[in-house]
């Protein structure tokens, strides 16, 4: 019994999304509520649940190799699944009002949601690399139906193909990855593999390979270098999905993959560095960019990937508790900031930081939310945000003075841009941008504020020894107070300093133009990465090419041959009938001899075999059937006679 | 007498025997269907009769030509079940038209040719079989005898085909030089002594045939061209039974008559593998016809499939990975191909145009072309997923880590191709308002490709089961 109800928690939203799309033409604006509903179910079963539960079967089995799927839930798997629901069922709440207004498509919308949430929840709580797989799979072909929900725009289309092409190329290493560790072990079961990971009994290079493997899952799902082009454009998709797909949940996956192998990785130091580093990267690049971008929802993608990125660092620096509480809170706050930029979105039309400004007396629930989620990503005591940030500091203070003044420095970056956004959007003048948009509807609001609550109270609810015995893993000593204050001073000075030249020169970016070339260039690079593929096809197409026109020739030229012989043909036939035609000239001659020769007598016996001749001739019909049915007969007489033969 | 060896055959050959002056009367409109729906049923029977052979002990029959073993049973139990469901498309498609009593004739002869390639353990029967599967194929592909496409398509594919089987022919004889017998258990026991530079000779010579039919790079060039000019239910069917048959001729060539990967055939068929998927899924990036979109995706399968046969010696699932896989590309390709069919029909184009919109004018054959393609792509949890899972496994556990990581790549590669056709359905806006209601004969053969693909996928022991048996080969 342990466990059996764990399979409701997933199959919920998948059934409210089957349930919305059969209803849809009839109930277009259901589908919501039974979203909202279905998670609300999803989440009660999990929190009734608690840690322990499990569920496996056989999937495949295959000689030695046994293929399971299941559901578990370890304290890392349930908080992960717990984080994902409560998320999911706020922005779900929110969507049901922004959505209002959309004149068709919300069947399909809703249906995309719940088809995520369920993909999301079966790939946090999976037991076994397939399921886990199968999830992974699945949130990207949400992902790639909701940012292409807006399909009369081209540039939507395009961006869900991008998004979803860039993070397969890193989900076919996670593939290559688990089919190797099943292939040591025998058994997709995660637990198994990491056992073995633990008990070291791989050659040494092993487990850095699986590690690396693993790792360009992660890298192409949380956007970091150099898969990180995708995320940003993925902002043309409706605010919900960005508020849930694109930053609290579905990109964060890639951390969860770390965390959730985190055994593996700690067997594999090679990869662990390759995790702090491409992380350091990452979030230094995407913080640097997001104090450039002037389209709001774009800042936050990149403030998105940075934040991904410290989380990577946690995890590099061999810390995964601070990865983990920082997964909970950023969701909270990231999805605050986004709720409350797609609620000034609807209300003004525009999310031009240029043309924004001044709207906080307008709108001061939305600007009161976002301060909520900007106060909290800058790492302002207490909210939500300061809480995992000091615990990835004194991971990295823990590791040397250089590594923490790399978060010191990061904390900087961020309270730049997301100051000069915020100050951009909400203070100084109005630069044109006006409240225009239908007051928000109840369900907008109670999903937002529910959201900012979180993101204020939520570090301080779960950090603590209470969240580490949860998931196994060690607090990291605190780091000593001078850090600590430091790091505050360098967030509180980042936003002064980011929100003070936003509101003198508006919205023009923070640091000079410097970072948007950046961005170019890695979007350059990413479009230079699929030219050679482009390239190839072309080749390739022009040398078949060249192989269809040849053997057009080739048959042309066999049709010619025929053409020839056929002529060939007509003359032989000419020559035959001028032999047959003067044959004929001495037959008449002969005939006329032999009627005067012979007498009547003959033709009496010609006459009774002409009509013999006759009837047979009608056999003759020229009919391929009849034909081949005599055939038929005469290999069954054959066949017959032969079984006589046979049997006597 | 050994005849119980060959009643699955038997029936198929005789009815089709029959048929033949049955659809010459079969003139008024009422009974043009009879032919196709008596073929049907004598499939059916056919794999009544072929599933027992399963649990067969192996043995070979008529003097040591013919096997009875349950890795024959199990490839021509895949290809009734292509036959079977390729027949209710082709009704519909040729609904009306004189050609309808015919098309299931051929159909029949070509499965007889293809079931017979599985079982033949001789040389002179297998160049009589390979050529039973290509003649019917090509009358196929004539069948629409007014378009001037079709007929250019069936002259290259009879040309090119006459041209690849003559030299098998060829590579075929330097076998029995070698070791003055035609059976295969016989040259391999003989081949074991022989001089290298000949095998190698040999082997080259015999792939050409065999490539041809599975549509291995370098001898792939027909696919496209056919595929486009024939119709979509007849492209369907060349892209799913002869392949078939040829990788079920060619794993009973290489694992009898040149064990021991003789003459370094498996990394030749490795390279062979790498190019096949690389060429088919780069072409294809740039099709904007469906039907020769299709058809580089499946060279690429073909690719995937080749994979797994150049490790079946060295890795134990690799055998069951190539048998599962063809099952799951049957189901799924003739999903996609059923589709195709109804939106050809239905607006005259196969253009990736003709399907824009289609979600909204269409939902059901919408849903069933999007699950097709993206099993193609192996998006869990559909039976392409689970069937390169296995692929890309056996690789790695044969030692070929390098063609899976190939593999892997191309595998995301050929994502866009098949995501592009899914956009033009859900995301573009239509172009026409109506879409024609489609025949049963393509809802049936729909339906039943839809439910093989989603049921493998989440259960894929239900084809792994039977494949599993058929592992068993006659050696």
């Amino acid at each position: 019994m342990t466990g059996s109800g764990l399979v409701a928690v997933p199959l919920l939203p998948l059934l409210a999304a089957a349930l919305a799309l059969a209803i849809g033409r009839r109930l277009p604006r259901a589908g919501g509520v039974l979203l909202v509903v279905s998670l609300a179910g999803s989440l009660a079963v999990l929190l009734s649940l608690r840690a322990g539960g499990r569920l496996s079967a056989d999937w495949l089995a295959v000689g030695r190799f046994r293929l399971l799927v299941g559901l578990e839930a370890t304290g890392l798997t349930w908080f992960a699944a717990a984080v994902v629901a409560a998320t999911a069922l706020a922005v779900s709440l929110y969507a049901i009002g922004y959505m209002r207004d959309e004149p068709t498509g919300q069947p399909r919308f809703f249906a995309g949601m719940g088809l995520f949430a369920g993909a999301m929840l079966a790939l946090v709580l999976a037991s076994s690399f397939i399921m886990l797989f199968a999830g992974w799979e699945l949130v990207g072909l949400a992902s790639y139906l909701l940012i292409g929900f807006r399909s009369r725009e081209d540039r939507a289309v395009a961006a869900a193909t991008r998004a979803f092409l860039m993070t397969r190329l890193g989900d076919m290493g996670l593939l290559l990855g688990w089919l190797l560790a099943l292939l040591a072990t025998g058994t997709t079961d995660i637990g198994a593999v990491l056992d073995a990971a633990r008990s070291g009994q791989w050659v040494p290079g092993f487990a850095t390979l699986l590690g690396f493997l693993m790792f360009a899952g992660a890298v192409g799902k949380s956007a970091q270098l150099p898969l990180s082009a995708w995320l940003p454009d993925a902002m043309v998709g409706p605010t919900p999905v960005s508020a849930l797909l694109h930053s609290a949940t579905m990109v964060a996956a890639g951390v969860f993959l770390l965390l959730r192998l985190f055994p593996l990785f700690q067997a594999a130091p090679g990869a662990l560095a390759l995790v702090f580093w491409t992380g350091a990267v990452t979030a230094v690049f995407a913080a640097l960019v997001a104090t450039a971008e002037m389209d709001l929802k774009r800042v936050l993608a990149w403030s998105t990937s940075a934040q991904l990125a410290e989380m990577m660092i946690a995890v590099g620096l061999g810390v995964p508790y601070a990865a983990a509480l920082h997964f909970a809170t950023h969701a909270t706050f990231k999805a605050t900031l986004f709720t409350a930029a797609g609620s000034m979105e609807r209300q003004t039309g525009t999310r031009d930081l240029g043309r924004l400004g001044g709207l906080a007396r307008a709108m001061p629930l939305t600007a009161a939310v976002f301060a909520a989620g900007a106060l909290s990503l800058a790492g302002v005591p207490p909210f939500a945000g300061f809480w995992s940030e000091e615990a990835i500091l004194s991971a990295a203070v823990a590791r040397g003075p250089g590594r923490g003044l790399l978060m010191v420095g990061l904390a900087l970056l961020t309270g730049v841009y997301i100051g000069r956004a915020g100050i951009a959007a909400f203070g100084g003048r109005s630069r044109g941008a006006a409240r225009t948009g239908p007051p928000q509807a109840a369900t907008m609001r109670a999903g937002m504020i529910a959201l900012a609550v979180a993101a204020v109270l939520a570090g301080w609810l779960l950090q603590g020894s209470s969240l580490a015995g949860l998931l196994g893993m060690r607090e990291p000593p605190r780091a000593g107070a001078g850090w600590r204050g430091l790091a505050i001073a360098a967030g509180l000075a980042g936003l002064s300093f980011g929100g003070g030249r936003a509101w003198i020169c508006g919205g023009v970016p923070a640091l000079g133009r410097f970072p948007q070339f950046l961005a170019t260039g890695l979007d350059r690079a990413t479009r230079a990465a699929v030219e050679p593929a482009k390239r190839a096809s072309t080749d390739l197409d022009a040398i078949e090419r060249v192989q269809d026109r040849s053997a057009r020739a080739l048959a042309e030229a066999v049709i010619c041959v025929s053409a020839g012989l056929d002529a060939i043909e007509h003359a032989l036939d000419r020559g035959a009938r001028a032999v047959s035609g003067s044959a004929r000239v001495l037959a008449h001659g002969a005939e006329w001899v032999e009627a005067r020769g012979f007498g009547q007598g003959g033709d009496r016996l010609a006459a009774a075999l002409g009509d013999g001749g006759q009837r047979l001739r009608a056999l003759q019909t020229g009919k391929l059937y009849l034909y081949t049915l005599g055939l038929f007969v005469w290999a069954a007489g054959a066949l017959g006679a032969g079984l006589v033969l046979l049997l006597r | 007498m050994d005849l119980g060896a060959v009643v699955p055959e038997m029936i198929l050959a005789a009815l089709a025997l029959v048929l033949v002056p049955v659809a010459g009367w079969a003139r008024a409109p009422r009974w043009r269907t009879a032919p196709a729906v008596l073929a049907g049923l004598g499939v059916i029977a056919a794999m009544g009769f072929t599933a027992p052979m399963l649990w067969a002990t192996p043995t070979e029959a008529f003097c040591g030509t013919y096997a009875v073993d349950p890795f024959r049973a199990a490839y021509q139990l895949l290809l009734e079940l292509g036959a079977l469901l390729t027949l209710p498309m082709l009704a519909a498609h040729f609904r009306g038209h004189a050609q309808e009593p015919h098309a299931p004739i051929a159909v029949l002869f070509a499965l007889v040719g293809a079931m017979g390639l599985a079982a033949s353990l001789d040389l002179g029967l297998i160049v009589l079989f390979l050529q039973m599967v290509s003649f019917p194929s090509y009358i196929l592909v004539v069948l629409a005898r007014t378009d001037r496409r079709a007929q250019e398509a069936a002259l290259k594919y009879f040309i090119y085909g006459a041209v690849a089987l003559a030299v098998m022919a060829y590579g075929l004889t330097f076998l029995f030089g070698l070791t003055g017998s035609l059976n295969l258990r016989a040259i391999g026991a003989g081949l074991a002594g022989a001089d290298p530079a000949w095998v190698a000779v040999a082997l080259g010579l015999v792939l050409v045939g065999y490539g041809f039919e599975a549509t291995v790079v370098p001898f792939q060039f027909w696919a496209p061209d056919v595929f486009q000019g024939a119709s979509a239910p007849v492209s369907g069917f060349i892209s799913v039974v002869p392949k078939v048959a040829a990788f079920a001729g060619l794993l009973r060539l290489l694992l009898e008559a040149m064990p021991h990967g003789l003459s370094s055939w498996p990394l030749l068929l490795a390279l062979l593998a790498a190019a096949t998927m690389s060429w088919g899924n780069l072409v294809a990036l740039r099709q904007r016809s469906l039907k020769r979109m299709l058809a580089y995706s499946s060279i690429a399968q073909a690719g995937y499939v080749l994979m797994a046969v150049a490790v079946a010696e060295r890795a134990a699932g690799a055998f069951g990975a190539v048998g599962f896989y063809l099952l799951a590309y049957l189901f799924m390709n003739l999903g996609a191909f059923a589709v195709v069919a109804q939106v050809e029909r239905a607006g005259g184009s196969d253009s990736l145009r003709a399907v824009r919109g289609l979600g909204r004018r269409a939902p059901w054959p919408a849903v069933a072309l999007t699950l097709a393609l993206l099993s193609l792509a192996g998006i869990p949890p559909l039976a392409g997923f689970a069937g390169k899972v296995l692929l890309l496994g056996a690789a790695i556990d044969g030692g070929m880590a390098w063609l899976a990581v190939i593999a892997a790549i191309n595998m995301a590669v050929a994502l866009f191709y098949y995501v592009r056709v899914v956009a033009e359905m859900y995301f573009a806006p239509e172009e026409r308002a109506t879409f024609a209601a489609p025949g049963a004969g393509y809802a049936l053969s729909t339906v039943v490709a839809t439910a093989g693909t989603l049921a493998l996928g989440i259960l894929p022991a239900l084809g792994l089961v039977p494949i599993g048996l058929g592992t068993n080969l006659l050696r």
